[in-house]
């Protein structure tokens, strides 16, 4: 009979990598042994590559950030527990507002002024290849700042910052030479992205009160012809046909939850946030620190 | 190239023999330099790997062969293969595969391998039964611990 304990380390630390951060950060915290791993970058950067990504949903209301259970078949369909806020450090009694908050990695960033704009991401050393993370910021006074020089055929709409899957920024465009036809329709469009693999695109039109989601992998293929009314934030939960979303005019401090049945047939919950527009996004924990 | 020259024999720590293809025997990354260097003959010793593991290092083989060979077989059907495969193995079978995948350097193998017993350790003290629980910390070294590396929405 062979015990675990029984396999060289290296080997050890190859189960350790597959275990959800979640997990094994518990398991760092509790062993001598094993602490060590909190700071070796290597495990650090294996575990984010090789452990099974437990997705967490996130809603930035008002003052903090949440944490957002979703079961479709309980009476209230979304969950909402563990506040996050930041305090002051000046008046230690204050809560800071959260204007918005990016990933990377594992990590937040929450800014927390709505005229300065910030940048996270992470950088890597060409010489040493070691990768650190970054926050830049350009207050508007040209510091830090990078114009991107291409030109643009179409509008990009104002209200959506866009999404970040794979390296790759995604925003809602409009084509200009379409914008006839947008003034047919009031349409609520959003983008959001499905487990960090997958771009959805959340199309409800308020005239025929038609209601599209499409999933897709194959990012060149989306084009959207419909004016754009306002700009929301949504999940979609593939597996379980779930999305929760907070989209429109209609839902204002309100969260909808859509059960996509069999038929594509959408049932709608409402559920009240008490926050006036809250964001949702997904959040991937990791062993990444600053 | 001769029928022959396509079979090898690998031969376990108990000496049992087993005659493979080639094609087979090569996705171990250990075997393809032994065969590249010409250190070997037709027959391999495995020095640290038993028969019983053995035999299913080659099953594994076989079927991962078979499968990169035809290009058509779906990685859907590959995958559930794996799953079959690793399900009901115990906890000891589990590591000394591990050893032998790492041993014979076959990547995907150690993957599986390596997975499955972290997908069958689920809570903490199963981790420390495994890890040496001798080793741990005193209730004031682990709340520091805790206050050192403190997570958003951790329970």
């Amino acid at each position: 009979m062979m015990m675990i304990s029984e396999l060289p380390e290296e080997l050890l630390q190859e189960i350790l990598c597959r275990v959800s951060a979640r997990s094994v950060k518990r398991f760092l915290s509790t062993c001598k042994r094993w602490n060590h791993l909190f700071k070796d970058k290597i495990f650090t950067i294996s575990h984010f590559h090789k452990s099974s990504k437990q997705f967490m949903s996130l809603m930035l209301k008002e003052r903090g950030v949440c944490l957002m259970h979703n079961n479709i078949r309980r009476f209230s369909p979304v969950k909402v527990t563990y506040e996050l806020n930041l305090i002051d450090p000046n008046s230690c009694l204050d809560q800071i507002k959260i204007w918005r908050v990016f990933q990377c990695d594992g990590l937040l960033l929450c800014v927390t002024r709505n005229f300065a704009r910030y940048a996270f991401g992470f950088y890597q050393d060409k010489k040493s290849n070691n990768s650190s993370f970054k926050i830049s910021s350009c207050n508007g006074y040209g510091e830090r700042q990078k114009i991107l020089d291409i030109t643009l055929d179409f509008k990009l709409a104002s209200f959506h910052c866009g999404v970040s899957l794979k390296g790759k920024t995604y925003c809602i465009a409009v084509d200009e030479k379409e914008l006839d036809k947008f003034l047919l329709y009031q349409t609520d469009l959003s983008l959001s992205v499905v487990r960090e693999e997958k771009l959805s695109v959340f199309l409800k039109c308020n005239v025929t009160s038609k209601t599209e989601i499409w999933v897709t992998d194959k990012f060149t293929e989306i084009q959207a012809v419909f004016r754009v009314w306002h700009g929301g934030s949504f999940l979609f939960d593939e597996e379980k046909k779930v999305l929760v979303c907070c989209n429109g005019v209609e839902f204002l401090g309100k969260l909808m939850v859509l059960n996509v049945g069999e038929e594509n047939e959408l049932r709608k919950l409402d559920f009240e946030v008490g926050s006036f527009w809250p964001s949702l996004f997904n959040y991937v924990p990791s062993l990444f620190h600053f | 190239m001769s029928k022959s020259e396509k079979k090898i024999v690998l031969k376990s720590l108990d000496n049992e023999a087993f005659e493979v293809e080639k094609a087979v025997a090569l996705q171990s990354q250990t075997i393809w330099v032994m065969c590249e260097d010409k250190c070997v003959g037709n027959e391999i010793p495995l020095e640290n790997v038993t028969g019983q593991i053995l035999a299913k290092v080659i099953d594994y083989c076989k079927k991962h062969a078979v499968v990169d060979g035809d290009g058509d077989e779906s990685s859907e059907e590959l995958k559930n293969w794996d799953t079959e495969f690793t399900k009901n193995m115990d906890q000891s079978t589990l590591f000394n595969m591990i050893l032998a995948a790492n041993y014979l350097n076959i990547k995907s193998l150690l993957n599986l391998t390596c997975q499955a017993v972290a997908d069958k350790t689920k809570t903490i003290d199963e981790f420390h039964t495994f890890l040496n629980i001798e080793n741990n910390f005193t209730p004031e070294e682990e709340a520091q611990i805790c206050q050192e590396n403190l997570w958003a929405f951790d329970d």
